[in-house]
């Protein structure tokens, strides 16, 4: 809400509410006349001092029955809406929350309902019981219902899934108290702009039907009735008329405009249009960069050194872990102190600060970092593609011989996609859905012409080059697929075909953003596989930008690794990975699973079974929730046999869609479509989850959130209560103070940490931890396992570690599970699995996590 | 062609639905037709005797059955405040109110269409924020109250209409289609803003998708980005939403006819409403909830006739 429109609209809707609602108020005390008291010697007079609406036909003060009007008014839309408000919550929270058919026939109702215009439905309502100002109010609070109970419903369908309520609900909260105390919360920002925009409605149905002379009986005064009335004196007394009706326009146009800061999620931002102003706030900024970079280089190597320990030997300066770049003949693209910033709301933010880096022609170049460290930025500024608010500061690019920053928007248009392209990690939202693939990727021979001539070809030709691309990217059929809509594509297939799109023009440099960072490791391996032999075959140049060092090892010549916005060191692949001399290279490599030892091989003396799940099944009903379609099942998880010990970590490997985390679903009970048994041995389960910032429930502080499991036993005192949150907080190595904060003003990690903790304080042994550390940062991930790890050995604690990377498991895990369609096909321990997999799958699997390109 | 079947079938149970609250509500709700009649003093017999001859005393179901088997053949009753068929009562009026509603129609598109593609082109630009602003107003402004400003204003102030004098179709289509121009601009003019909000927010949520980006990657000059990308798929809720526009304005000249003497059905409606005259008032709130609900239907077809993911 900090942008200068959203306040603007904000006061300005609040100074118009109070415009009107504070003489409303004050009416009640105060009126300068009887607003039914009639006078013959002041009929129809204009506005004056003394009347300062005028006065009606009758002799009435207008201001005075204006007041009275409105009051009725807003007491009817007030009181309608909080009927709407309080029926259509109740409906669309059990609807939402519980769903299945009577959802779907309610659902149905409301929709039928709700498509016939309110006034129409208040009409008919009304016209067929009768006049009555009560009756009004109970009619418009039914009409309004559907709209909030649509609202709601949707509120509450998403808060059902998210994984805040299934932690809550695994901790035992009833369905109660999972939907008003857990979900209710979280719907209020936008419920509140429901009932502004509600009790708009509400008013202008009002003043509709009481125009119409129906609802309010003929003594009542309200604003509609006094705008019937003065459409017989518009020639001799417009007054009359327009203070009612600009009553009514004031007040909703304020709760429309308040709740419009409400309503819309989408956080405007405000950049700067006018060239000549942008121009110059850039200039200053190079300006002060430049002085801040000097003042740096001043206190320079010696603070980099001594304080932030970037480079520990004395011996090794910055300079030298920035290898030198080679500038030569070959170099196709140069990189001369780029530094990339962000205009918003008047302030500038650098991402990019002052970075530099070559790439010789067919050279893979790694760019490697955490998330926040620029890397993506540095390659949107390459390719010309910052957004709207993102500006180079200063620094150039030359690429092939022309200076890119000083490019026409129409010169770097006829390079990009012709001889630099680029493919992103996104492969599902990063096609057009509406467009047929071969459309997409004809476009760019229809813009560019064909590639090395530069001839714009007929349409057989073309359609011919695109399907013969389309093939070489390792997709089948192309012709059929050229006529296919994205959608019907699995995300490999995508992320090929945006292999095709970025290829197609034959260019001289290709960027690829963490491409395979959305893909399962035996897709990305092949995609990986098709980007090393496009080098090969083509000579294109490669920057590739990645998370992942294994991948940057295998497939670059050289890297570039960056952290908050400036590279901290770069070389070849051999120089950096094997002689790494900055302190944070270090730490990355450390970092990242294959290179970690955490877990010695732990010998399991009393055998003590936690959990044993014997021939577990468990399927969806598919078409669920649709009222006369048959039940069908589908499976996805067939026959698992599984055991945890006291203790002991148990791994379950496998790609998306395996079945591993519906199977942890219906161990830890929140899935009830299972058959098998399912035996815990006298501790209860929890779960952790992947996305820390689902996970916790955002309307909430961490010590209410870490209380709740307390709560829902009922076995504590709140002063018993106050001292389990500290000890577990200080258990997970989070500052007793955090518990005072909302989920949203911790990091990443962070959050995961307050996850694990709402996990342990009820001193449960056994946890089911779902991908815990998969969105997160190479070096959060190290700390979080090893958090993990310690806290397992210190309480004798079971985990069933469920992950993807084969790597993490190796090092963490006791016994590993392989899961493939549904079933377990291998159940071994980690040095069995890796030194001999006997099934297929797990082969492929390995081999694509050691990135065999 | 499953899609098309299906939704068929849901058209055709939401009709029925519709008919039967509209049965409940006009036929049963209200009491007795026969006591209305005849008043409360009436003595029994009578009462008895009418129910007899209007068939009032027979099954519930019956009744219905013979209800819905009337309007299939064009029988709505007859009006019980002018005593002729409710057919014959409605028709010129219907003919009136659909010229109203397509001039609206008409006005709505030509106007909200440019306009929201104008507002489309720079986000919060000077022209982008005055539209949203001046949208805003102009969705504050109740129906009834707009067709009075437009009176006052150009009836009152510029003389060009005269307030409350409108032709009959007989006196000449002509006549009649420039009286209607000002009850249909107060009809369209929130709808032009409501159409207008959605279409700008449409596109501008399209083009912070990340396809956008990949068609700027590709070299798509800017004007094609929105012509060839991001209008395809702005475009698809909007349909919706004008489909519903429509559907609305269809229905909802009520007030407006009212404001501007139009002798339209809306204007029936509450006359109907106000004299309990439940028959004509039961066929107008049939015919609007049919339109609003076969809209719907041909929104929804068409909807999916253009978006391939559906």
């Amino acid at each position: 809400m900090k942008n200068r429109v959203k306040t603007f609209n904000f006061i300005f809707g609040m100074i118009l509410i109070a415009l009107v609602l504070i003489p409303v108020i004050m009416g009640f005390f105060w009126m300068p006349y009887d607003p039914a008291a009639m006078d013959i010697n002041a009929r129809n007079q204009a506005p004056s001092l003394a009347h300062i609406f005028g006065t009606d036909y009758f002799g009435r003060d207008v201001f005075c029955r204006v007041l009275i009007g409105a009051r009725m008014t807003f007491m009817v839309g007030a009181a309608s809406i909080a009927i709407g408000c309080v029926l259509g919550t109740l409906v669309g929270a059990f609807t939402g929350y519980f769903g299945g058919p009577v959802d779907e026939v309610v659902m149905r109702i409301n929709d039928a309902l709700a498509s016939i215009p309110s006034v129409l439905l208040a009409l008919v309502l009304v016209g067929v019981v009768g006049s009555n100002r009560y009756l009004v109010i109970v009619t418009l609070g039914i009409v309004f219902t559907p709209s909030f109970a649509r609202v709601a419903r949707g509120e509450f369908m998403k808060g059902r899934d998210m994984d805040y309520v299934k932690n809550a609900k695994l901790m035992g909260a009833g369905p109660f108290r999972l939907m008003f105390v857990h979900i209710l919360p979280n719907t209020a920002a936008i419920m509140i702009s429901s009932i502004a925009i509600g009790f708009n409605n509400a008013v202008l149905a009002e003043a509709g039907l009481s125009y119409l002379g129906i609802g309010a009986q003929p003594s009542d005064v309200s604003l509609g009735r006094m705008l019937a009335e003065a459409q017989g004196y518009l020639f001799t007394a417009p007054w009359f008329a327009l203070a009612p009706g600009l009553t009514i326009v004031i007040t909703v146009l304020g709760f429309a405009l308040v709740s419009d800061v409400f309503g819309s999620s989408s956080a405007r931002v405000r950049g700067v249009s006018n060239k000549r102003r942008l121009s110059k706030l850039i200039e200053e900024q190079a300006a002060k960069e430049k002085r801040e970079d000097a003042a740096n280089e001043l206190r320079g190597e010696l603070v980099r050194r001594t304080v932030t320990n970037e480079y520990e030997t004395p011996a090794v300066t910055r300079k030298e872990a920035l290898r030198k770049d080679i500038v030569t003949a070959n170099t196709l693209l140069e990189v001369d102190k780029l530094s990339v910033g962000f205009y918003e709301n008047g302030a500038w933010e650098r991402i990019v600060k002052g970075v530099s880096f070559t790439v010789r022609k067919g050279e893979i170049v790694g760019i490697v970092g955490e998330s926040g460290s620029g890397k993506s930025m540095t390659a949107l500024a390459v390719m010309g593609l910052l957004k709207q608010n993102g500006h180079i500061t200063s620094g150039s690019i030359v690429f092939d011989g022309n200076e890119l920053t000083k490019l026409s928007a129409a010169e770097y248009r006829a390079i990009r996609g012709a001889k630099m392209s680029m493919v992103f990690q996104e492969p599902m939202t990063s096609l057009n859905p509406v467009v047929k693939i071969g459309r997409q990727v004809e476009e760019l021979i229809n813009i560019h012409g064909l590639p090395g001539s530069g001839v714009y070809a007929d349409k057989r030709v073309s359609k011919e080059l695109v399907c013969a691309t389309l093939g070489e990217c390792g997709l089948k059929e192309p012709e059929s697929l050229y006529d296919m809509y994205p959608h019907q594509l699995s995300g490999g297939m995508r992320q090929r075909v945006m292999l095709a799109m970025a290829m197609i023009c034959g260019p001289k440099l290709l960027i690829a953003d963490e491409p395979t960072t959305a893909l399962d490791v035996t897709t990305q391996a092949k995609i990986l596989k098709l980007i090393r032999k496009m080098n090969e075959s083509y000579g294109t140049a490669v920057i590739f930008i990645s998370h992942d060092l294994r991948i940057i090892r295998k497939l670059c010549d050289r890297v570039v690794v960056m952290k908050n916005g400036e590279i901290v060191e770069k070389g070849t692949v051999e120089e950096v990975f094997e002689h790494p001399l900055a302190v944070y290279t270090k730490k990355l490599i450390a970092a990242a699973p294959e290179n970690l030892s955490l877990v010695k091989p732990k010998v399991f003396t009393e055998e003590r079974r936690l959990l044993r799940v014997q021939d577990l099944n468990v399927w969806y009903p598919s078409n669920s929730g649709r009222l006369f379609a048959k039940k069908t099942k589908k499976m996805v998880v067939k026959n698992a046999n599984l055991e945890i010990r006291e203790g002991e970590i148990l791994g379950l490997v496998g790609e998306s869609g395996c079945g591993k985390s519906t199977l942890a679903k219906a161990v830890s009970k929140l899935l009830k479509t299972k058959s098998g048994k399912v035996k815990l041995n006298d501790t209860d389960i929890r779960m952790v989850f992947q996305d820390p910032f689902d996970s916790l429930n955002p309307a909430k502080k961490v010590g209410w959130l870490l209380k709740e499991p307390l709560r829902l036993s009922r076995r504590f005192g709140r002063k018993e209560m106050e001292k389990q949150v500290d000890d577990i907080l200080t258990k997970v190595e989070l500052p007793v103070r955090y518990k005072d904060r909302y989920p949203s003003e911790l990091s990443g990690g962070e959050r995961q940490r307050v996850a694990i903790a709402m996990a342990l304080i009820l001193k449960s042994r056994l946890i089911i931890l779902d991908e815990p550390v998969s969105a997160l940062d190479v070096t959060v991930q190290e700390q979080i396992l090893k958090l993990l790890v310690k806290l397992r050995d210190e309480y004798n604690l079971s985990y069933l570690f469920i992950s993807h990377d084969m790597q993490v498991v190796r090092r963490i895990c006791d016994n590993v599970a392989v899961m493939y369609k549904g079933e377990i096909v291998e159940y071994a321990t980690p040095e069995e699995i890796f030194s001999s997999p006997k099934q297929e799958y797990t082969k492929k699997l390995i081999n694509a996590a050691e990135i065999n390109i | 062609m499953k899609f098309f079947l299906r939704r068929f079938v849901a058209l055709i149970f939401t009709l029925l639905a519709v008919s039967v609250l509209c049965f409940v509500a006009f036929k049963i709700i209200p009491g007795d037709s026969a006591m209305l009649k005849l008043g409360m003093d009436a003595d029994d017999a009578a009462i008895e005797a009418l129910r007899h001859s209007m068939g009032l005393d027979r099954n519930v179901f019956v009744r219905f059955a013979d209800w819905i088997k009337g309007i299939a053949v064009g029988d709505f009753g007859s009006s019980s405040q002018y005593s002729v068929p409710v057919l014959d009562l409605l028709l010129p009026r219907l003919r009136v109110t659909t010229l109203l509603a397509l001039e609206a129609i008409v006005i709505m598109l030509v106007i909200a269409f440019p306009l929201g593609f104008l507002t489309a082109k720079k986000e919060n630009g000077f022209f982008d924020r005055t539209i949203s602003f001046l949208g805003q107003v102009t969705m504050a402004i109740p129906p009834f109250f707009l067709g009075i400003v437009l009176t006052l204003i150009f009836g009152v102030i510029l003389h060009l209409f005269v307030p409350g004098t409108c032709p009959k179709w007989e006196d000449g289509a002509g006549e009649l289609m420039l009286y209607l121009i000002w009850p249909a601009i107060a009809i369209a003019i929130p709808k032009i803003s409501m159409v207008v909000k959605f279409l700008r927010s449409s596109i501008f949520r399209e083009y912070r998708m990340d396809y956008v980006r990949t068609a700027r990657s590709k070299g798509v000059t800017e004007r094609n980005v929105l012509r060839r990308h991001v209008l395809k798929n702005a475009m698809m809720p909007v349909i919706t939403f004008t489909g519903m526009m429509i559907a609305d304005i269809l229905a909802g000249s009520i007030v407006v006819e009212t404001v501007f003497n139009v002798p339209g059905i809306g204007k029936s409606l509450i006359l109907s409403i106000a004299n309990r005259d439940f028959n004509v008032a039961q066929t107008i709130i049939l015919y609007i909830s049919f339109l609003i609900i076969t809209m719907n239907f041909i929104v929804d077809v068409l909807y999916k006739a253009v978006d391939p993911r559906v």
